[in-house]
Formats: C-alpha cells, structure tokens, sequence
C-alpha cells in the first residue's frame, strides 16, 4: 500500500513525536498530534547513522475550523476551498496548527485528508490536536510510550484564519495548477474519460464508503472509466468485507490493487490517451502526471469523482448525496 | 567567516527547474553540463552572465516547487557564493545548506543588480553596495555554520557523528 497510509495504519506514527519521510506527503502524519516532514534521502541515511537531523523552527499558522460540513461536502472540500484561499505554497515554510469545534467533528480518515493535501501549500508541518478521535485511532496500533502535544496558551501565531465548514461547498481544481480551484456546480458538464479514486489524499476507507454510496446499484457512465486504488491492503480488505468492492465492481469500476496507482501514474496500463479527461480525487494535476502530457487532469473528492463517473461528466455530488444519513461514518 | 560577490537579481516566482533547465532534468546529465546551460530557456546567453562568486538574490518563495538537489549543485558548481531571497521553499533552504550553499531570508527589495554583497556569517550583518544599505539577518547556529563550511551534510556527519 502507499507508505504514508501505512505509517498512519501501523502505528509509526505517534503524538509528540517528531516523524519525517522522504516525501512530501509525509506531511499527512501530523493528523496524529507529530510533527511530520518530508526530507531528502541524503538526510535519511543521516538519521539512520546518528538518529538525528537539523531543523530550522517554522513559524506557524493557526488555521480554525468551525461549523460541520454539510451533505457532500468532504475534507477534500476544506482543503480545496483552503488552497483557493492561500494559493499554491501560499504556506510555505510554515508549520499549520489546526484547530477548532469544526476540527473535531471530522473523523480520522478526514484529518488525515487535511494534513496531507497541506503539502500542496508548502507547508512545512500540519500539527492537529489530540482528542478522543485519536486516541480510538491510536488504540492497538502504537507500540510504546507517547504523549500528546498541545499548544501553549501564550503561543504565538503569525496568522490565524478561520473557515467555516457549514458554508463550504464542494470544489474542484482545474488544469494544469492545484490553485486554480472552482466550485464543482460551476466547472460542471465537462465529459469525464478518467475518474480516479485513491491516493494518499483520499484512498481510505471512507472515501471507498462514500463513492460506493453514490454508485450502489448504478452503472458508471459509457465511455468513462472508473479506477480505484484502495490506499493500503488493510482498507482493501476492509473495503472487501463491507460488500464496497462488490458495490464498485458491480458499478463497473476497475478495483485495481492497494498502492498509489493513478495519482502519479503507476498504473501503466491506464494511461490515459491524447485529449483525455481526468477526474482525480489525488493532490496535484500537474500536466502529464498520469503518464500523457496531452490529457487534463482535475482534482476534486471522492465524492465528486463517484458522481462524475455516474453520468460521465463532472457533477455535483450533492445531487445524490442529499442527506446526513447518507455520508454517516 | 566573510562571504563577497556581486548581486546577480533573480525575480519572483523562479524556482529552480527553471534556474537549472528542466528539459535535462531526466536525461541523468552531470552537473558540469547543467552548469553550462543555467538557465538557457529564459536567456540562451545566461550560463555566460553568473560569475563565479555572485551571489544570487531571488523574491520569494525561492526555490520552489524543485525537490532536488541538483540545483543547489549547479549552483556550487559555478561558484555562486551564497544567495538571498525574501523567503525560500523549505526543500530548496534544506538542499543549500545540507550542499555548503550559505542561504539567507532578507528583505532583498533594495538590493540591485551588481551591487556588492558582503556577508559576515558570524554576526549575520550583509552589507549592500560598500554600505548604501545593512541588512541584519540572524546568524546561523555555529553547528549549521560548521555544516555549510563542510560543504556535504553526510560528509559532515562523518565527521561529526554526534552532531558537535
């Protein structure tokens, strides 16, 4: 599976520690109450011999979250709406702390979304609080000691900014830049030839839940194809028990093996063709990134790609994902 | 220690696949012939304008979006002696210093092209054209100092095994 859905799956990650990867993404972890950093494979090889490494202190940003999201409106959402606000590196070489009421009303797999997609902001760190919803994450998956971690009452921010999760709606970003991002309702009736659910931005479980929610006893649209890489083997098989491969496969989805898969084009024999259009629930649309620089990539959530991928053109989820009940954890 | 050169003006919004020519990128070219072709796609005539010793000055978020270290080589490669820039993209801070390429964040807004830039890495002062202007940054740890001068972070570790 993706290594960063495996550090958060198997307990590497912990709060109060301090945890790098050799990825950017590695930025996901700190929905455990770390600090998580990407770094260089020479700094690695340093840590391995000394166990140590040099870092500069960034300033932080406080980011506040308040309200609940509203009915197909995800953690994707929050963090597109964000990237909207701040742009591409808009955070560059800060730590994020988030907060808020809003904050712990999301459940792991929401927060692990948030942190993850922070990368796309240049942020050095995206440090959530503990709270009971990570103590349940943490239980039978951390080995050894580990204490929580929570701000000063005196700490100093450069900024903070708040969103409101209760307004929010769902959002996609446009070719070739994460920043260009516009509401879904308005981006919509473009003909989708590649939806893509998976990546280590949204390839949980609760992604899965959530498009097959959409997709139970439908059909994915003709001329669209619909691939789904499950984040890790434990989701998969998770995913298998719960009846959400079936309800995909049955969909005409392409359920294809635990890994990064199509966010960054492992899926050789899925590249998509000259002219192409994909929907990609990942975190970046670089040209080119699924393995053909003459096809565009747009990036929105999982619920976004499902419904897309139902009438094969890019659509709302709200139009099926009416109700509370219907996005239930 | 005392660091001089010439400013060498880059604007904003350049990062280091376009400072170090991206269409090579993939090509496993040495840093030699990276050197030679800096910056080619903006000015065919660039790799001839950097003079060993200049010392870069970039706006902000320097460095970005480029996660290799092939850039901050190509850089020490032609002898640029240290760069400043209003802010840096933590890969590219990381990559300059764990390569002995001295970096420091500084209001550069002032700073014109060719004036002379002395550094003193001890107290952190740079002095701008013989002293139109002084900026004051804060001086890095002497343990960061010691890791630029090495030039190599696993070269330094080597060394340093315990980090002193």
């Amino acid at each position: 599976g993706i290594c960063h859905n495996l550090m958060t799956e198997r307990g590497h990650a912990a709060p109060g520690k301090l945890v790098v990867g050799t990825d950017s993404h590695s930025i996901t972890y700190g929905a455990l109450n770390c600090f998580a950093t990407g770094i260089e494979s020479s700094e690695l090889v340093a840590i391995l011999v000394t166990s140590r490494l040099w870092f500069r202190v960034p300033e932080t940003i406080r980011i506040e979250l308040k309200g609940t999201l509203q009915p197909g409106v995800t953690a994707k959402d929050i963090t597109l709406h964000v990237i909207e606000r701040l742009g591409e590196d808009g955070i560059a070489y800060r730590a994020i702390e988030y907060s808020g009421d809003g904050l712990a009303t999301l459940e792991m797999d929401a927060r692990f979304t948030l942190c993850n997609h922070a990368a796309e902001l240049g942020a050095k760190a995206a440090v959530m609080p503990y709270d009971d919803k990570t103590e349940a994450w943490l239980a039978g998956r951390v080995r050894g000691p580990h204490d929580s971690v929570s701000a000063d009452p005196e700490a100093l921010y450069e900024k903070t900014m708040e969103f409101n999760l209760s307004s929010l709606d769902p959002r996609i970003s446009l070719p070739s830049k994460i920043d260009q991002v516009a509401p879904v309702s308005e981006a919509g009736g473009k003909n989708v030839d590649m939806a893509f659910i998976g990546s280590c931005t949204n390839g949980r479980l609760d992604d899965l839940e959530t498009a097959a929610k959409i997709l139970a006893g439908k059909r994915v649209a003709d001329g669209t194809r619909l691939l789904v890489n499950p984040g890790t083997r434990a989701v998969y098989l998770q995913a298998l028990e719960a009846g959400i491969i079936r309800t995909l496969t049955e969909a005409g989805a392409l359920v294809l093996p635990a890994g990064c898969g199509s966010c960054v084009g492992m899926n050789r024999q899925y590249v998509p063709a000259n002219g192409e259009v994909i929907l990609s629930s990942a975190n970046r649309n670089l040209q080119g990134r699924l393995g053909n620089p003459n096809a565009d990539i747009y990036v929105a959530s999982p619920a976004t790609v499902a419904a897309s991928a139902l009438t094969g053109r890019i659509t709302d989820p709200r139009e099926f994902l009416t109700g509370a009940s219907e996005l239930k954890q | 220690m005392k660091i001089q050169g010439r400013a060498h003006l880059l604007g904003d919004f350049l990062n280091t696949d376009m400072h170090f020519t991206n269409k090579y990128k993939y090509e496993g070219k040495g840093v030699e012939f990276l050197a030679q072709h800096v910056l080619e796609d903006i000015d065919p005539h660039y790799p001839n304008r950097i003079q060993s010793g200049d010392i870069l000055v970039g706006g902000t978020n320097f460095g970005a979006t480029s996660t290799r270290e092939q850039a901050v080589k190509v850089m020490r490669r032609l002898a640029i002696g240290a760069v400043l820039a209003k802010s840096f993209s933590r890969l590219f801070y990381r990559n300059a210093l764990n390569n002995g390429l001295p970096a420091f964040q500084c209001d550069t807004s002032d700073i014109k092209n060719g004036d002379s830039v002395e550094i003193d890495t001890a107290s952190g002062e740079i002095v701008v054209a013989e002293g139109r202007q002084i900026i004051q940054v804060r001086p890095l740890p002497p343990l960061l100092q010691a890791l630029v001068s090495s030039g190599e972070l696993l070269s330094f570790v080597k060394a340093h095994p315990d980090w002193r």
